[in-house]
């Protein structure tokens, strides 16, 4: 991409597709596609957090596994610099999909994820220790001795005492079992952290307590989020730059404050009006957005939001949009980018 | 003078399960006025759904109502000489009985969480749908329009041809599109936020004089829930009702209630109307739950301030104030050993602490 500060890059995404196919009848005939990701492109600077925001089905949570190959891609470029695979030790860009299924555990061990239900990414039948554990085993780092210092040093990282270690995931609260996620997430001391709706299923203290923990950690070991979630506050709060994704695509990507205070794309703008703001005597001059998200296997023509959008011209539902770099590390898909005068928040 | 519609006093409800029992409730008390809306805020187990159920008489098993009043003021026409109020003791009735059952979900109507989420795939389409299923889930295997005019014709004497009309009638309030032909559709045929909205024409339909929303939006998109809230909001305008809004989300609070309690451990730890609650909030549980949420359009990357600690067991709940160790106002002697009193803060403001009782 043009212009694009390049300095850093530690994740670059480059129109990234995934697509599931329907399939109809005994004979698996492939009848449409499901697009949940299509033709997104982003990147992630060390030590820095992105976030990736957009409501549910919009391919958030698809575009970040697709990334690591949980999913295979079904088009795209994905490059990540890494020194796991050069000769001399220093770091370099490796093109993702070109490696085959030994590397890429080899490459795993530089990304890591944590989950939004801390209930069901735990095995239950598991010791904290041995989940704790479990990454290092498997990459063979470690044993005896050194594992169970390198468990108790995790667990006092985030927040739990040595003793936990014998405990299973049911005997903690919700919020507790997430600092058990977040210590196996830094079990072979990632580069770069998919943390998917970590929060999402806390309570409100918890919260708090576990993004202050997810930031101190980013300081500590210079760690880079992917931080995709549905909260816009949350999101604002933890990241620097942001992704809002709408059916598929990337609507807008810019630094957390400019996107937040002049938003370009007309669905960043409408859904930071849609966000109940926790002050009564706020006036709110709320957009609301008519009918449903698109259903991704029927998309609309044009600009996948036009339906919904109030500023839509012609042009919207007949051309899609391209997504460009409107100002200096700020991008959008839309039309009439230039001309409209948004409001933020 | 606003009429008081519903009045809990010190309600405590317990459950009585193999490792003891469970202060679910112990001690809510508030009003709800006639057409006003009430949030209830809390975190998860403080009480709030409870609360709202044992209203209704919808405790579930092996919970039970131990303590505590619960009025319901109804109006009722006299002869001739317009309307007197029926004092209605609910503590008091049978929780299968007539009189509660024409409350529940006629008079008062109720919608929750997500509805879809909760449904047991078993129920079949003969099966007892009666008022408890209808009044609170969709069932899968029906028709969206019959569950409807099934909740109108149990509290209204209509024909099903009438009811049918209601019922397209409602969906158009509630803003679905062609209600005509919705009508017919079977609820996986629909989206969350429009399941939503049957469920809220549901309890509508019956014209209810209280409306209980319990989380109604919380597994929403947030543009769906925007559209939710302010289908509640433009309702509520039309048809003079009050809202119970039971919630964890302080931002849907602040935007639709007049009054809110804020709950903690089973007890309503203060109580005031919205806009003194959020700029002056006195339990140092209400100023700590505020300070640790963040907020759109603040600057971003602070740190935020947390509550320290975790809600405690249920089963060794801590002695003096629930809240003590957890409480940045802590006074030691004191708040681990006398349980606060519920306590007249400000003109219309009430908090249960220690720092306001000049002990």
């Amino acid at each position: 991409m043009a212009g694009q500060t390049q300095d850093n890059v530690l994740l670059d995404v480059k129109g990234l597709k995934k697509y599931f196919p329907i399939q109809r009848g005994m004979l698996k005939r492939v009848v449409g596609n499901v697009k949940a990701v299509d033709d997104v492109s982003f990147y992630v600077r060390q030590g820095e957090t992105l976030g990736l925001v957009g409501e549910s089905g919009c391919g958030k949570t698809t575009a970040s596994r697709a990334v690591i190959r949980l999913y295979e891609p079904t088009a795209g470029e994905i490059h990540f610099k890494t020194d796991r695979f050069s000769a001399d030790g220093k770091p370099e860009m490796v093109d993702v999909l070109a490696l085959d299924k030994e590397q890429m555990k080899v490459l795993r061990q530089d990304i890591s994820m944590i989950f939004q239900d801390p209930i069901g990414s735990l095995n239950p039948r598991m010791s904290v220790f041995d989940i704790v554990a479990e990454p290092m085993v498997i990459h063979g780092r470690g044993a005896g001795r050194e594992t169970e210092e390198a468990v108790i040093r995790l667990l006092e990282r985030v927040g739990l005492r040595p003793e936990h270690m014998r405990r299973y995931p049911h005997e903690f609260s919700g919020g507790q079992r997430q600092r058990i996620g977040i210590a196996r997430a830094l079990a072979l001391s990632p580069r770069l952290v998919f943390c998917d709706e970590p929060v999402s299923a806390l309570d409100v203290s918890i919260q708090a307590q576990t993004l202050n923990l997810l930031q101190d950690l980013q300081a500590d070991f210079n760690l880079s989020y992917v931080f995709v979630a549905h909260d816009l506050s949350v999101v604002q709060h933890i990241s620097d730059r942001v992704a809002v994704m709408y059916v598929g695509k990337i609507a807008e990507m810019a630094a957390a404050e400019q996107l937040y205070t002049y938003p370009l794309h007309p669905y960043t703008e409408a859904l930071m009006s849609a966000v109940p703001k926790p002050d009564p005597l706020y006036k709110s001059e709320r957009i609301i957005m008519q009918g449903d998200v698109a259903d991704p296997s029927n998309p609309p023509s044009g600009c996948y939001f036009h339906p919904r959008c109030q500023y839509a011209k012609d042009v919207c539902s007949q051309q899609a949009p391209e997504f460009r770099e409107l100002k200096p590390d700020h991008f959008v898909a839309c039309h009439r980018a230039e001309e409209l005068q948004l409001k933020g928040v | 003078m606003p009429e008081p519609l519903v009045e809990v006093k010190d309600l405590k409800v317990e459950f009585d399960v193999r490792d003891g029992i469970v202060h679910a409730v112990d001690g809510a008390t508030f009003t709800v006025y006639r057409g006003q809306t009430v949030g209830i805020i809390g975190e998860s187990g403080c009480g709030k759904s409870i609360t709202a159920k044992a209203i209704l008489q919808m405790v579930p098993r092996p919970g039970k109502i131990t303590g505590g009043e619960i009025y319901y003021y109804r109006r009722v026409r006299v002869n001739g000489s317009g309307e007197t109020i029926e004092q209605v003791n609910v503590r008091e009735l049978h929780p299968d009985g007539p009189e509660i059952r024409r409350i529940r979900g006629g008079e008062i109507g109720m919608i929750f969480q997500e509805p879809m989420s909760s449904l047991t795939p078993v129920y079949t389409a003969g099966s007892h749908i009666g008022e408890a299923v209808t009044l609170h889930q969709l069932l899968p295997v029906r028709k969206v329009g019959d569950q409807i005019a099934e909740t109108i014709q149990a509290h209204r004497s209509v024909t099903r041809e009438e009811a049918r009309e209601i019922a397209i009638e409602m969906l158009r309030r509630v803003g679905i599109p062609k209600p005509e032909q919705r009508v017919d559709s079977y609820p996986h045929q629909l989206s969350g936020g429009q399941r939503q909205r049957v469920m809220i024409a549901i309890a509508l339909s019956c014209q209810p004089v209280m409306l209980i929303a319990d989380e109604p939006t919380t597994a929403l998109d947030v543009s769906i829930e925007a559209q939710i809230l302010d289908i509640m909001r433009e309702l509520q305008e039309t048809v003079d009702m009050a809202i119970m809004f039971i919630t964890h989300n302080l931002g849907v609070i602040a935007e639709m209630a007049e009054e809110i309690c804020v709950m903690y451990m089973g007890k309503v730890v203060e109580r005031a109307n919205a806009v003194e609650l959020f700029y002056e909030p006195r339990h140092p549980y209400t100023r700590d739950l505020l300070k640790s949420i963040p907020k759109v359009g603040k600057k971003s990357r602070e740190r935020l301030a947390s509550i320290k600690g975790m809600v405690p067991d249920p089963f060794h709940l801590p002695s003096g104030c629930v809240f003590h160790p957890r409480c940045p106002e802590f006074m030691p002697g004191k708040c681990d050993r006398i349980e606060p009193t519920w306590t007249q803060v400000g003109e219309h403001h009430w908090a249960r602490c220690l720092l306001y009782e000049g002990v």
